[in-house]
């Protein structure tokens, strides 16, 4: 089953949002217009608008309120990973060339920045102030999460305190505010939003923990990156942090190689073959299915409807998924 | 002539708050504070202080708009091409998340004291600050060419939106030409000194990779020659009809034609 399918019936909103996303990143200037709309047409799941029209359905839903905050979290997003490509110098996304490489650097930037503000403005059309603090909120810690993935890159004094608290702000506190809004501009009762909200995050946890399993296990075609790539580039992941925990060999290994800061070749084939050996992906699938399992209780107390059966079919979606 | 004793006082408030704020350890090891511009922070106290806004909002309106300008003017550092070394790698990364971190500072402060309209008024100025940028930056040959009205949109776009906000719409035109004049004076300085190419050099040039050599030399201190002195009778036009309002664009630009003796250069010019 694909993910789109466990929505399908959303699917007329979501071409509605799109639309709507599309209408919002026209600008005067002719580049600035081109490579707003270049990731656009790039395309994506939009999966947090998706949360937040889910997660709108346990209030009133409708959608000319609902899009002035599904809209900008999907900018928001977007123009995360504008910026995110200048930072990695990253060459292609979804296999087109990103801004940055289509045009430079300061193209991107300019056009990252505009994408931002877009979203912030398009926030204000929404009368809530309490989304406001609940989405300024989440982009300060982002940004700070952004900072500490660089500063904890190639750094082997890590645990997994460091760790679970970068992947919260990296990927799960979007995830997690877009369900949470979603339920706040719908007027759903404060425990819904809770309970919602306490459901992105551990969607989101799991959905990282497992993108960052699937770096060591995906093959090269599966990942369209060589396997390994996050430790290659100094990122130190749960089964990576585990595997040093259990093996000494191998700790010394991947800690001489994050001390030369990856400057040194390490042969990431036989890394790998050791990190499975230790039993590390078994055990981050387990922490992966403890985070899906929180997010599946607390979807429990929440009226029977078909947005919490997607819900729930999300959250296993994530559970099983291969690449 | 008032005094302007007190606004030192307030300011050097806000300029706490400011490096408060923005202070992450990380960051400092790699980039230097973002610079704050001491006059963009007076214009605007005295724009609020004059309609009568509380002194708090005040400070929150001025705190906020230094965040908006520090994010702008560290995005505008990031290099246009190349990785370079791992430090200059890091630096550029870092360039680009402390722009993120000062713009999103500027949302959290507003959404915290529930401002949805200035948060709107600062998006709006981002945006349009970002299209002039983009404007100058790659200029389109066949479509319409930017002029100062873009150089002017950069540098004035947050104080002039804020101005109308705030009911000051009557102050925007002193605002963008003393804004222009000292952008103008400080890029020519930075390009004399150091080579540098900034937006107005962009705009000159229509590009900003060009090969300098003695000819366009000439040509770019000419052209900035030509729009500071043009600035100038503008503003002193403007300045004419000062009811007191624009007293402090007054001391400052009196200040800058003295530093600057442009009234002897124009005199020798003159001949």
């Amino acid at each position: 089953m694909k993910l789109t399918d466990i929505y399908w019936y959303l699917r007329p909103d979501i071409i509605k949002i799109e639309k709507e996303i599309e209408k919002n990143i026209d600008a005067r200037h002719p580049v600035l217009e081109e490579a707003s709309s270049h990731l656009l047409k790039a395309g994506g799941k939009r999966i947090r608008p998706v949360f937040v029209l889910l997660a709108a359905q346990f209030g009133n839903y409708d959608l000319n309120t609902i899009k002035h905050v599904a809209v900008p979290l999907e900018l928001i997003h977007m123009g995360s990973l504008v910026h995110d490509d200048v930072i990695d110098d990253a060459e292609l996304r979804r296999g087109k060339k990103t801004i940055k490489s289509k045009w430079d650097n300061r193209v991107a930037m300019y056009t990252g920045d505009y994408i931002f503000a877009k979203a912030i403005e398009l926030a204000t059309y929404s009368d809530d102030p309490k989304l406001h603090h609940i989405l300024a909120d989440a982009m300060v810690e982002m940004c700070i999460g952004e900072v500490e993935q660089i500063r904890d890159q190639f750094n082997w004094q890590q645990n997994l305190r460091i760790y679970l608290r970068r992947i919260r702000r990296k990927t799960a506190l979007l995830i997690s505010v877009s369900c949470h809004l979603g339920a706040v501009v719908a007027g759903a009762t404060p425990e819904v939003q809770r309970q919602l909200k306490r459901y992105g995050y551990y969607v989101g946890m799991a959905f990282q923990i497992t993108d960052d399993i699937l770096d060591f296990v995906g093959t090269e075609k599966e990942l369209g990156k060589p396997a390994g790539s996050d430790l290659a580039q100094g990122n130190v992941t749960l089964p990576a942090l585990y595997a040093m925990e259990r093996d000494r060999h191998l700790n010394y290994k991947i800690v001489s190689f994050l001390q030369q800061s990856g400057t040194e070749a390490i042969d990431m084939k036989s890394v790998i073959h050791q990190i499975k050996q230790t039993g590390a992906i078994h055990y981050s699938k387990k922490v992966a299915d403890m985070y899906l399992n929180k997010a599946l209780s607390a979807l429990e107390p929440l009226p029977e409807s078909q947005a919490k059966e997607a819900l729930t079919q999300i959250a296993k979606y994530i559970g099983d998924r291969k690449f | 002539m008032r005094a302007f004793d007190n606004y030192n006082k307030e300011l050097n408030r806000v300029f706490d708050s400011f490096y408060t704020r923005v202070n992450h350890p990380y960051i400092k090891r790699f980039l230097e504070d973002p610079v704050v511009d001491a006059d963009q922070a007076a214009v605007l106290f005295y724009m609020l202080k004059d309609k009568g806004y509380s002194r708090q909002y005040i400070h929150d309106c001025i705190l906020t708009a230094m965040f908006v300008q520090a994010a702008l003017d560290t995005h505008e550092t990031v290099n246009v091409h190349g990785l370079g070394t791992e430090t200059l790698k890091t630096k550029r990364q870092l360039t680009v998340l402390a722009g993120d971190y000062y713009s999103s500072l500027y949302y959290y402060v507003l959404a915290q004291l529930g401002d949805v309209p200035l948060i709107r008024v600062m998006a709006k100025s981002i945006q349009d600050i970002n299209e002039s940028k983009m404007s100058i930056y790659k200029q389109h040959k066949k479509k319409y060419k930017p002029g100062i009205r873009e150089l002017k949109n950069v540098y004035t776009s947050l104080l002039k939106n804020i101005a109308v906000f705030t009911g000051s719409a009557d102050r925007v035109a002193l605002i963008e030409e003393f804004f222009l004049f000292k952008s103008l004076l400080a890029e020519r300085d930075l390009f004399l000194d150091h080579g540098y190419c900034g937006k107005a050099l962009n705009l000159f040039c229509g590009s900003s990779e060009i090969k300098l050599n003695s000819l366009n030399e000439k040509f770019i201190i000419d052209q900035f020659n030509i729009y500071i002195e043009a600035s100038m009778i503008e503003l002193e036009k403007l300045l004419r009809h000062n009811n007191g309002s624009a007293d402090f664009i007054q001391l400052r630009y009196d200040e800058l034609i003295q530093k600057y003796r442009l009234k002897e250069q124009c005199a020798v010019e003159e001949g």
